[in-house]
Order: structure tokens, then sequence, then C-alpha cells
């Protein structure tokens, strides 16, 4: 186990250093500058040439993703170049707990209210209640977040005065409870989609005819035999949702003001500030491969039939 | 009858066929058992044969009550458990229990060997400890021929065979009176189900259980059972004791099963009766009028076209649906 996972890691490494020179020449390829069209019109010449031998911009590309690199080994990400005196590690250490707590909650309401209702319905198969929570799902599924998150902003925020519009509040309860729901109404419905078709395909097998021929109550058929078994599509989908919602939002940052990575990313991209892109794509990437390695490991524990190799 | 341990009464199961009709959809009740009546004594082996998609397996779901059943009494010991709530019926499963015909495919791959034997014990006898638990698995993997050193396997890792003893003892182990095998050893090479035979007549014996073996394989049924019924299409068209089964067929259908079974001795074979039926299994959502044999009966009549025979004499010696039996010629019309 310890080397199975030690294994993985060092596989990790070629593949993180593999997307951070493709990130690298596919940001830098990109027309424009960090400096170009800044308000107030073009920089003075000079100036210019003094910003870009300031921050490596003049020499050739080789050299520029050299020294990047270099920073890199030593946990050093360098300098955001438009946000002035404040580094990319900064930027992350500010953004990715907000990011990552938001995230992280609204997977957790999305997986209690997806596998609840999931069951719910594979238990009703084909009727009237199952039909209910399928078009209930896909319709959180379909409608973006760009449409939930201003509606409900609009009725609990500014009619019922319930909660604050907007606004971080230091994490505060009050001012969590809109984004995340805002976030979890599409992970409930493609949850509860998968956790129904899991457990349907599941609730044919031969084993769970001999469970109930046993004499199992119910609800331990429903719960050591089906649901054990249709936790692994489940899990398979949960390990890059849970990678892409902690490195941020961008929609629900926006629309509630929060202090997020999800901006800086989305700033970072329009602004040419290639050192917060590389960086955050760089912290996408490391989660999700240690997420897939988690993923991984918890298969082995839900199926004892998966060894190494 | 009242002594019977199982009371199997005019059962039938439908399922419904969806037939056509995209936008409104039409249904055709399949009939998969039709009216079958057997009984079961204590200690019985009672065998069910017959073709691919005669009912056996589904027969022996809805005694189980795995399938419901539409009309119909499945009597045991007093109780008629088609009226009883899934609660009911998940209590007294402890008494009635199956093997069956898939090996590997019946056990949860997720779960050890000692976890499938032992969890029957978690519901019926809460009380025991989990020492106790794994105590009575081992006893009873001695008991099937399974070494203890497959306590912690996972059933992927096990053969056909000792799966099969998995279900087995995972099916003893509640210490039912009923055992139903459903086609037990078809999945299983020659020589391993010998063994799996011989180990439920060995089973059979030292648990005094009833049990009903159902198989295609008519020397398997001839070998482990004391009574036996044929059944075709849903239906049960003969019933009667091994011997005067093997010995004096009546039904043609018997006759013709019976025919079919290949003899190791080549000088025999010749002398056989040659009594192969031809043509295929009528269809269940379309059954044939009358018997519904007479499409491939030698013995047809007009008679036979227009009206369903029903098991004459005593089911426990021997008992026949049909109106030409025996040797018995047919009338010229």
């Amino acid at each position: 186990m310890a080397a199975y996972i030690l294994r993985r890691l060092l596989i990790a490494i070629p593949t993180i250093l593999l997307i951070v020179v493709l990130s690298f020449l596919i940001i830098t390829a990109a027309p424009g500058g960090p400096f170009d069209g800044q308000e107030g019109g073009d920089i003075d010449p000079e100036i210019l040439a003094n910003l870009r031998a300031a921050y490596n911009l003049d020499k050739p590309i080789t050299t520029q993703l050299f020294l990047y690199m270099k920073g890199l080994v030593t946990g050093d990400l360098g300098p955001s170049f438009i946000f002035r005196g404040r580094s990319v590690s900064e930027i992350i250490a500010r953004g990715f707990p907000v990011s990552a707590q938001l995230g992280l909650s609204a997977i957790g309401v999305g997986l209690i209210f997806g596998m609840l209702l999931g069951v719910y319905a594979a238990m009703r198969k084909n009727t009237a209640a199952d039909y209910a929570v399928m078009s209930l799902s896909m319709t959180g599924i379909a409608v973006p977040t760009f449409v939930t998150a201003p509606f409900l902003a609009l009725v609990f925020g500014l009619y019922l005065k319930l909660l604050p519009i907007a606004g971080w509040g230091d994490g505060a309860l009050r001012n969590m409870i809109l984004p995340v729901v805002a976030l979890a109404l599409p992970k409930i419905g493609i949850l509860a989609r998968i956790t129904r078709g899991a457990m349907l395909e599941v609730s044919r097998a031969n084993h769970i005819r001999t469970a109930r021929s046993k004499g199992l109550p119910e609800s331990i058929v429903i719960t050591r035999h089906t649901l054990r078994a249709a936790l692994i599509p489940i899990v398979s989908y949960l390990g890059p949702a849970i990678a892409g919602v902690m490195t941020g939002s961008v929609i629900i940052e926006q629309i509630f003001g929060l202090p997020g990575i999800g901006r800086s990313f989305v700033e970072g991209a329009l602004n040419r500030d290639y050192p917060v892109v590389m960086g955050i794509t760089i912290l996408y990437a490391t989660m999700i491969i240690v997420l897939n390695l988690i993923t991984d490991l918890v298969y082995r524990l839900l199926d004892p039939r998966i060894k190494d190799n | 009858m009242s002594a019977e341990l199982l009371d199997i009464a005019d059962l039938r199961v439908t399922f419904p066929v969806r037939t056509g009709g995209i936008l409104i959809p039409d249904y055709t009740p399949l009939m998969a058992v039709n009216g079958v009546s057997l009984t079961l004594g204590a200690g019985e082996t009672l065998g069910i044969v017959g073709e691919s998609g005669c009912g056996k397996s589904t027969l022996a779901r809805a005694v189980l009550q795995l399938v419901k059943s539409d009309q119909g009494r499945v009597v045991w010991m007093g109780r008629d458990l088609v009226t009883l709530s899934p609660q009911e019926m998940d209590a007294a499963r402890d008494q009635l229990q199956v093997v069956f015909q898939d090996p590997l495919s019946s056990h949860n791959p997720r779960m050890t060997v000692g976890r499938i034997i032992g969890e029957p014990l978690t519901v019926f006898k809460p009380d025991l400890s989990e020492a106790d638990v794994d105590v009575a698995v081992k006893k009873i993997m001695s008991d099937v021929g399974l070494s203890e050193l497959y306590f912690t396997r996972y059933p992927h890792e096990l053969s056909g065979g000792q799966c099969q003893r998995v279900s087995i003892a995972r099916a003893l182990i509640a210490q039912p009176k009923l055992l139903v095998c459903d086609e037990p050893v078809s999945a299983l090479d020659v020589s391993t189900q010998a063994q799996i035979v011989n180990l439920i007549k060995k089973v059979q014996a030292d648990y005094g259980l009833a049990v009903i073996f159902i198989s295609h394989d008519l020397s398997v049924v001839r070998y482990v059972c004391q009574r036996i019924a044929v059944m075709y299409l849903g239906r049960v068209v003969e019933v009667g004791t091994r011997d005067a089964l093997f010995h004096n067929p009546q039904h043609p259908y018997t006759r013709a099963l019976i025919a079919s079974v290949p003899q190791p001795d080549p000088r025999a074979k010749r002398n056989r009766l040659k009594q192969l039926i031809s043509g295929e299994l009528p269809s269940p959502l379309n059954p044939p009028s009358g018997c519904a044999f007479h499409k491939r009966c030698p013995k047809a009549s007009p008679h036979c076209i227009k009206t369903l025979p029903v098991l004459e004499g005593d089911t426990l010696t021997q008992a026949v649906a049909c109106f030409h039996p025996g040797d018995q010629a047919v009338p010229q019309q």
C-alpha cells in the first residue's frame, strides 16, 4: 500500500512538470502582455522596457521558463505582475481557504441530498415519485448557476431579507448559505442521478437476490449490499468534482462578491498576469492528481477485488 | 394433506411483457407458472425438471416469495406465505433457504466468505457475539467441505465448486427446513457436479432437510430426488415417484425427456425408444390452445387441441395430465 502510494506520487512529478511547461507555453503564446492597454493609455516605451526587464519578459521564452521552474522548485510562485507588491503565494493563501470552504460545503450538501434523493428514487423506480425527483435533478443540472445565484440573492436577500445578498463576512454561516446552495444545486442533481443509476444497476445483480433470500431486511439489503457497490461511480465523480469546486467557482465568487481564487484566476487570465494563472493552474493540477490518488485508494476500500497494478 | 410441510395450490405467476406500442404501451401477460399444485413432505426431495423457460426457476422463486404470484397459495407449515407482509416473510426465511445457479455472481464480491456465510445469523440471531458467529461459520464450513483457509477469502478467489459450497453453507447456517436448489450444478464441471450433488444429498440426510431440486439434467435429478415433477410451459404435466417416472413414464413429454438422456452403453442405445421430440418450445406469450404440448406431441388428437388435460392420479405416487397417457394407442377419428 505504502509502496503503491509512493509510486503514484513519483509518477505525479513528471506529470506536473509537463503541465507546467505546456501551460507556460500556452499562456505566453497568447497575444498581448501584462502591461498592454493600461488605463491612461500606453505606457512610456522606456518604462515598459524597464518593467519587462524587471520581470524577465525581455528574455527568450526558454530562459523565462527556466527561471520560473527554478523559482518553482524552491516553492516560489513569483510575483503578481498586476497587483504589485503581492506574490502569487500570498494571493493563493488568501483566496484558497475561501474557495475551499465554499466548495467543500457545497460538495457536502450535494452529497447528502443527492444520495438521499438518488436512493429514494431508486427504491421508487418508475413511479411518480421517481420521475419527480429525476425531473427536479435534471432542472438542477440544466439551470446555470448564473441564473440560480442572482435568483437566490434576490429572493432570500432582497425580498425576504433573511440572508445577506453578498459578501464573505469572514466566512460567517449566514454569508455562506446562499453561495453554497447555488453551488450545490447542480451537484445534488448530478449525484442524485448517478446514485439512482448505480443503485438500479447493482440491484439487478444476483448477489442482491441472494441477500434478499437470506432474509435480510430491506434496509440492510440497501445499505450493506446495494449502496456500498453503488458508491464506486459516486466516488469516481467526486474526485475531480472536489478539485474543481475547491479551486474556485468564478461565477459564484463574482456574483456574491467572495474573495476566492476563482476570481483571481479569471482576472489573472484577462490581465495576462502570467504568474497568477500559472500558480492556480499548478494548484489545480496538483489537487486533481492528489484527489485521483485518494479516489483510487477509496476504490480499494470499497472493492477488495481491486489490487495493485 | 395437513401433514405436508409445503402445499402449493394453483400457483400462477405472470410477467407483463411489453408488446408493441411506442406511445401507448401494450402489455401481454407471460404465464411463467400457470396453476401449479404440488406438495412436499418433511425431509422429502422433490425434483422439478423441464426445458429452459418452462417456469422451473420462477416456481421456486414464487415459493420463496422472491417474485410475486398473481393467484394461488403457498402454504408453509400452515401459513400462507403469499399473504405475509415483507417483514413477516423475512422473519420466516430462516426456514426456507436457497442455492442459486450462478456460483460466483450469487455472492457479494465485496464480502469475505466468512461474512457471506455468517450474515444470515446476524439477522436471525442478533444476540450472538461476533466470535460465536465465527465459530458457527467455521463449523458449517467444515460440514460442507470448505477449509477454514477460505474464511477471509473473497468469492472471486474461489472456484465454482467452492463458491457453490459457500452457497450451501450460507443456506444451511440458518438451520432451514427447506432447501431450494435452483440448478445448483448446471454451471459446474461434470466432476465438480458430482461432488456438489453428493454434498447436497449428504446435508439433506444430516440436517433432515426437505429439498426442492430444480434441474434440466434428468440423470442428476434421478440420482438426488425421491419424487419428480415434469413441467412444460408453466404447468406440471406429470409428477410421481422417481421409479414410477423413470420406469413407467406416462406423459409423452416425460417419455421424450427420458429418451433424450444419453445412454452410456452404445448397444442399449439401439434398442432405445425413438421418441425424441422435434420443434421449438412454443412462446409462453401465446401458448397453444388445449394441451400446450399438442404441437410437438406424436399422439396429439383433435381433443388435445381443444381441451386442457388436468393432472389426474395421486401426486404422491404418479399423476399425469394427458388424454393419451402411456402406451395407449391414439383413438382414430
